[in-house]
This record gives C-alpha cells, structure tokens and sequence, in this order.
C-alpha cells in the first residue's frame, strides 16, 4: 500500500537527505542542496519505499522480482543507454508510437532500472502534459509540477521533485495547468528547466515521459530537451510502416532505438 | 516480412494462448460447426451392376475375316457417351420413381437428368467387365435407376448395333447397283468401239504402206528409164524427120486433091458439071493445086514415094516405138498418182487406227476397274449380310448381367460418426489456425527483427508483459470459466455420443 504524504508545506520545504534510519519520518519528497556527491546520492533520504507487493500492483519492476526477465530487460535497456552515454548522465525520452502503447510503462521502469544501481539516481519527468500517466504509478496527490513550474518565474525546480516511493528515483508530475500544453513545451523556460536538471547532480538520469507520437506537434518539442529518445511499439498493435512514419521527425543522432513492449509471455496464460 | 518458422512457430502459440478465451470459443464453434456439418451432410444410398461383355471371344475370331463387327472396341468410353445420353437418361427417367415430380414438364426432366449424369458413373472392373454405379438419397431411387441404366444401356446398344449392320448392308448394296451400272456401260463402249474400228491393226497398215512404197519407188525407176529412152528416141527421129519434112507436106495436099477429085469424078456420074457442088468441088481441087505450085505434079508425088521407101521406114519404126513408149509412160504415170493416193490413204489409216489403239486401251482400264470394284463389292455385301444376321440372332457382342443391382442397406461415403468423432479435432485445429491465419497474414508486429528492413532505427528489445498478482487472479478466473466451459462441452458431447451411437456400439459389439 503506497503512503502518500500529502502535505505540500512538506514537499515544497526539503530535497532532504538524511540517515536512513529516519526515512520513516522524512517527507516524501523535496531536494534542497544543489550538489550531491556519489556518497550523498547514497545517504538520499527515501521515504514512504514501497513495498514490492505494492511495486507489484503497481507493476514497476524491483531487483528481486521473480520475473527476472523483465526486469532484465529493463536492466538491458538501461545498459544500452549508458553505453550510448558514455558513462555521463543523459536525458531519455520515452515516447510511443500509439497513445495507450506502453510509453509511461517502459519510462517508470527505465527510471526504476537505472535507480537499481546505488551509485545513480533517476528523474522522471512526466512530459505528457495533456495526458500525465505517472501518478498512476505513484499516486494522484501530487502538487505542482512542470506546467506549474513553466507558469510561475518564481518557483524553483526542487519545490516540483517529489520522492516516489522507489529507491533514488525521484518524480517530477506534469502539474495543474494542462490547457496549453504544447505553449509549455515549446518555452524556453523548459529549456532552462531541463538544463538544470541534468546539471543538478551528475548521477542522475532524466526519464521523460514524453507525449505518443502521435502527437506530433507535442512531441516534437521534447526532442530538443532530450539526449536520447527511446521509441515504444505495442507488441501486435502497430505495423512496421507506421513506425517508420512516426520516427520520421526525430534527429537520427538523437534516436536511440526501437523497442516492443508487452509481448504475452505464454507461461502467463496457463 | 520473412519470420523464420521457430519464431512463427511461437508467436502463433503467444497469439494463441494470448487470447485464450476467443481461442476456446474459436474450439466450441468449430467444433460445434463440424458436428453440425455432419448432420447435415448428405447420405447416400450407392447401388451398383456388373455386366460382362460376352459373345465377342466366340464370334469375333471366326467372322473376322468374314463379318463386318460393326460396334466400336472402347465399350468403356462408348458406355459412358450411351448412359448419359439424353435418350437413354429419358427412358431411365420414365421407368423409375420420382414421387411427385412432374415428369411432363421439360425443366424437371432436364434437372432430373442433371441429377443422374452428377450421381452416376461407368467404370471398369475388368477387361470384359463394366459396372454400373448410382447414388441417391432414396435407397429404392438408387436400387430402380441402375437397374434401368443397365437395361436402357443393352437395349440401345441392340438397337444400336442392329440399325448399324443395316445401314451398312444398305450402304454396299447401293453401291453394288451403281458399279454393276457402271460396269454395264463401260462393257457396253467396249463392244462398240471394237464394232466401229474394225478395219484392220496397226501391224497391217504398216505393211501396206512398205509395199507401196517399194511399188511406188520401182515405178518411179521405170517411168525415168521410159523418160530417157523417149528422149533418145526422138532425137533420132527428129533427125530422120528433117530430110523428107517438105514432101510429106506435098504428098498430103495431092493425096487430097486425087481424093477430091474421085468425089468429082462421082459426082460428075450423077450431075452436070455446072452443077453448084461440081462447081465448088472443082474449084476446092484447084485451089489445092495452087497451094503446091504445080498442077501436074501429082504424078511425081506418087513416084517420089515409090523411090525413098527405104528411109520412110526407118522413120516410122521410130515413131512407132516412140508411141509406144509414150504409151508405156503415160500409164505408168496414172499407176504412180494411184500408187501415190494409195500411200497417203494407208498412213490417214494408219494415224487413226494408233488413236483407237489408246482408245481401246481407256476403254478396258476403265472395264477392269469397274469389274474389280463391283466383285469387291458384291463380296462385302456379303459378308454385311452375314453380320446383319449375327445381328438379328443376337450373336454378335453384347452384355450379360453378372451382378445384378440390388437396394443398398446402408449409406455410403462419410458417415455422421466420422464428423461426431472428429469434431473435437477439428475444433481444437479452428483457433490454431485462426491464430497461424492472424500473424501469418496481420502485419502487425510480433517479430523484432522483421522490421529492421523496414524501420530506419536500432532494435532495441523486447520487453515481456508485465503480469503481476491481480493479472494472475484475472487469468485464473478465465482459466477456470474456459475449464467449466469445457466440461459442460465435454458432457453435452458425451451425451450425444451416448444417444446417438450407444445402441450401435453394442450391435457392433456383438
């Protein structure tokens, strides 16, 4: 069961760190220093962890699971990633090829994959202003978010980063605001957003949730802000030329491949 | 897209397990198709006859050379061209039962026709052995219209072969007539030829013209040497003739003159000499004397001739002999004209009798061939007649019944057990082809690398579904619907077997 702080004086107040053993009491969410070091990353305070029956129902990937294979998939994917980054952090966008596809899916677990190591943190930016999916990985109480971020000159990027209940990942939902999605997207104040994030802390990964692609004029704006993008194709839903229409706009240098998600697993079914 | 089969091989079984509750139903309706189609595929009842076609070892050595057989060897093709004959198939129709079709009505004999060329078929089961098969819903149908092929079939070959050997006795007699015409007339331009050309042969011809020419050419020789003779001749006698030319001509004129005046001398016995004849004869004689020039000479005259005797004789032995030969030549002339004619009439001759010859040569080719023809013929009618006779006795090939058709007591062909036994077969094959028919023809994507030549882009993975425990609950819970959905199938199955075959089993049991 996912325990949900819902308090936004606390979420707004700290990027805490602290001993773990006082994790039960931190808020869940909120980063203050500007700099973290390798030693840092590991004292992160994570709060409210999930448990993996709750992992589970919600169907984000932990290393001890029993479907290995998922989780190394996932493990593989982030592998390929690191290998295409050269060790640095990096900004991946996630994005689908169809809208219900799998994208959010594939971006959670990304993220959850990456925080499997204990020396890196992930980030996931729920970019998917008009639709945001991650809050129902992590919950629906969250605050303010990116479009509250892009709308308010005076807040700052730690009071949106929330802690998600999973080890060193870390959460940023899309916000209130979600009329003028893609005015947002294409601010230059987003530019200056991820900038900073990535900047933050050198371990850390940005996952961004991107809109399908579908969507092109929404999607098109989250390929500058991005390093990679990763495209999701739903298993049996999409045929091979609309693939090669929806990648059609993205940057080949910025491309870093296509990948099936959710391919029945006949042992499921018995 | 190119899926290798291992690959096609497990897609099919994730497509297949994927939708496990559209697979289940996909094995329920086909399964219930298939039984369902067993019901109400059509059963036939199959009656068969065998005739043997006999007669023809017996009869056809010993006539062959005699009889003309006049039906075809291919009984088979033959067989099945005669069953499915509109004539046949009519007859067939109106001697077997149809219940209540309407057999005045061309439609319902044209379907009922239609019907039996589907349902019927000819075959052999042995050299000599052809076997009559029907198939009807009606067992009795089924029994009745064999029989009656069978039948039709005998009967129409009998008429059949009976009308041919006819027509082919007809056909040579007519024939016969018209070459024992033509050979009459041909025998008949013989004889008349040979009446009008009577007029001797070629060899005779030739003959005659060599010895008229021999004849003709001896009295050519004969007439030049008759030629120079009388020219020699008269040369002579020209010279002969000069010396005495002028007292010949003297010696005439007072040979008148003294036979002019013994008529005077008579006539003065009777008139006066002022008598007008007198008068005119006297002055006849004196103008003859003055012809001469002399009146007295008279008497020298007769003496001049006394004296040159010797040389008058010479002369008139040459003219004689120059007569004679004129004579000899001039009919020699007549006889070389008549040779001549004779000659040119031979060889007229000659010409028109080596046209005739050819004539004659046309005139008996053509006899022979019209007698050549004509015996040939009379010898062919024949033996037509001999085959009409096998014909009308019944003697020549024809069929006997050897396995009578009977009324079948069960159905042929697949049965309802065979659909009822297969069905859950069947029906266990209907989802798994629905699903190879899915990803074999969707070109959805189940298959990563199958789109690598499409999609300008890496591969990265394939990420696994992502079941987790209330996934788990919910395929369990489809997994026990499809297991109770199953049983109850199984049940309903088994009942229906229970019903339907239970009493059979145990017959075919004992």
């Amino acid at each position: 069961m996912v325990k949900i702080i819902g308090d936004k004086q606390n979420i707004r107040s700290v990027d805490n760190f602290s001993n773990t053993e006082n994790a039960s009491n931190a808020p869940r969410s909120g980063l203050s220093n500007l700099s973290l070091s390798d030693e840092n990353i590991a004292l992160m305070t994570e709060v409210a962890e999930f448990s993996t029956l709750e992992k589970d129902r919600k169907k984000i990937i932990y290393p001890e699971m029993k479907n290995s294979r998922l989780a190394n998939s996932f493990r593989d994917l982030r592998n390929i990633l690191l290998e295409k980054s050269l060790g640095s952090n990096a900004t991946i966008m996630v994005t689908s090829v169809l809208p219900e596809s799998g994208g959010t899916f594939v971006a959670v677990n990304l993220a959850a994959a990456f925080a499997f190591d204990g020396s890196k943190t992930a980030l996931l930016v729920d970019a998917n202003l008009s639709s945001p999916g991650i809050c129902r990985y992590f919950g629906t109480d969250y605050g303010v978010g990116v479009t509250d971020f892009l709308e308010n000159k005076h807040m700052k990027v730690e009071e949106i980063i929330y802690s998600s209940g999973v080890k060193r990942l870390r959460i940023i939902p899309a916000g209130k605001h979600s009329e003028y999605t893609s005015e947002y997207l294409s601010s230059e104040r987003i530019g200056m957003f991820v900038h900073t994030l990535k900047s933050r802390y050198k371990d850390r990964y940005i996952i961004i949730d991107a809109p399908p692609l579908s969507d092109p004029a929404s999607a098109k704006q989250v390929f500058n802000l991005c390093d990679w993008v990763v495209v999701v194709a739903p298993y049996g839903k999409v045929g091979a030329s609309e693939i090669a229409a929806a990648i059609e706009g993205i940057p080949k240098d910025k491309l870093a491949g296509v990948l099936i998600n959710d391919e029945p697993v006949v042992r499921d079914f018995l | 897209m190119d899926v290798p089969p291992s690959e096609l091989f497990k897609i099919t079984v994730r497509q297949l397990f994927g939708s496990k509750k559209m697979s289940a139903s996909l094995f329920l309706v086909g399964m219930s198709l298939f039984i369902m189609v067993g019901g109400l595929f059509p059963k036939y009842y199959v009656s068969s006859t065998t005739l043997k076609l006999q007669g023809e070892g017996v009869m056809q050595p010993l006539m062959r050379e005699r009889a003309e057989m006049a039906e075809s060897e291919d009984w088979l093709r033959d067989a099945r061209q005669i069953v499915l004959s509109e004539d046949v198939l009519w007859k067939v129709i109106n001697k077997s039962e149809w219940g209540d079709a309407d057999l005045s009505s061309p439609v319902v004999i044209s379907g009922l026709e239609s019907m039996i060329r589907t349902n019927a078929d000819v075959i052999s089961t042995g050299d000599a052995y052809i076997q009559f098969i029907y198939k009807d819903k009606d067992r009795r149908r089924a029994f009745e219209v064999t029989h009656n092929l069978a039948n039709e079939f005998m009967n129409y070959l009998m008429v059949e072969k009976r009308k041919k050997s006819e027509d082919a006795f007809d056909f040579i007699g007519t024939q016969v007539d018209v070459y024992k015409s033509n050979l009459v007339a041909s025998e008949e331009r013989l004889k008349k030829f040979k009446k009008d050309n009577f007029d001797g042969t070629i060899e005779g011809a030739v003959t005659r013209i060599f010895r008229l020419e021999q004849q003709l050419e001896t009295v050519t020789i004969d007439l030049d040497g008759r030629r120079f003779k009388l020219a020699s001749l008269e040369k002579q006698a020209v010279r002969e003739g000069t010396l005495k030319k002028g007292s010949d001509q003297s010696a005439a004129i007072y040979r008148r003159i003294a036979q002019l005046n013994t008529e005077l001398d008579q006539m003065r016995l009777i008139y006066h000499d002022n008598y007008p004849d007198v008068i005119a004869l006297q002055g006849r004689i004196d103008e003859l004397r003055r012809s001469v020039g002399d009146s007295g000479e008279f008497s020298d005259v007769t003496r001049g001739e006394q004296t040159k005797g010797g040389q008058r004789g010479l002369f008139s032995q040459l003219r004689v002999e120059i007569s004679t030969i004129k004579g000899e030549i001039a009919a020699m002339n007549v006889r070389k004209v008549k040779l001549q004619a004779l000659l040119a009439e031979q060889k007229e001759k000659s010409v028109r009798l080596r046209g005739a010859e050819a004539e004659l040569a046309e005139l008996t080719r053509d006899y022979n061939v019209n007698k050549s023809i004509y015996q040939d013929l009379l010898m062919r009618r024949e033996n037509a007649r001999v085959t009409m006779n096998i014909e009308l006795e019944e003697k020549g090939a024809s069929f006997q019944v050897v396995k009578p058709a009977k009324i079948a007591e069960t159905t042929e062909g697949v049965k309802f057990w065979m659909f009822f036994l297969l069905a859950p077969l069947v029906g266990l094959l209907s989802p798994i082809l629905a699903a190879f028919a899915v990803v074999s023809l969707d070109q959805k994507i189940r298959y990563p690398q199958a789109i690598s030549e499409f999609v300008d882009a890496p591969i990265l993975l394939t990420i696994p579904h992502y079941k987790n425990d209330s996934d788990a609950i919910g395929h369990k819970r489809d997994r026990s619907i499809i297991i109770l959905v199953m049983l109850i199938s199984a049940a309903v199955y088994g009942l229906v077997a229970y019903l339907k075959f239970y009493e059979t089993f145990l017959i075919w049991l004992k």
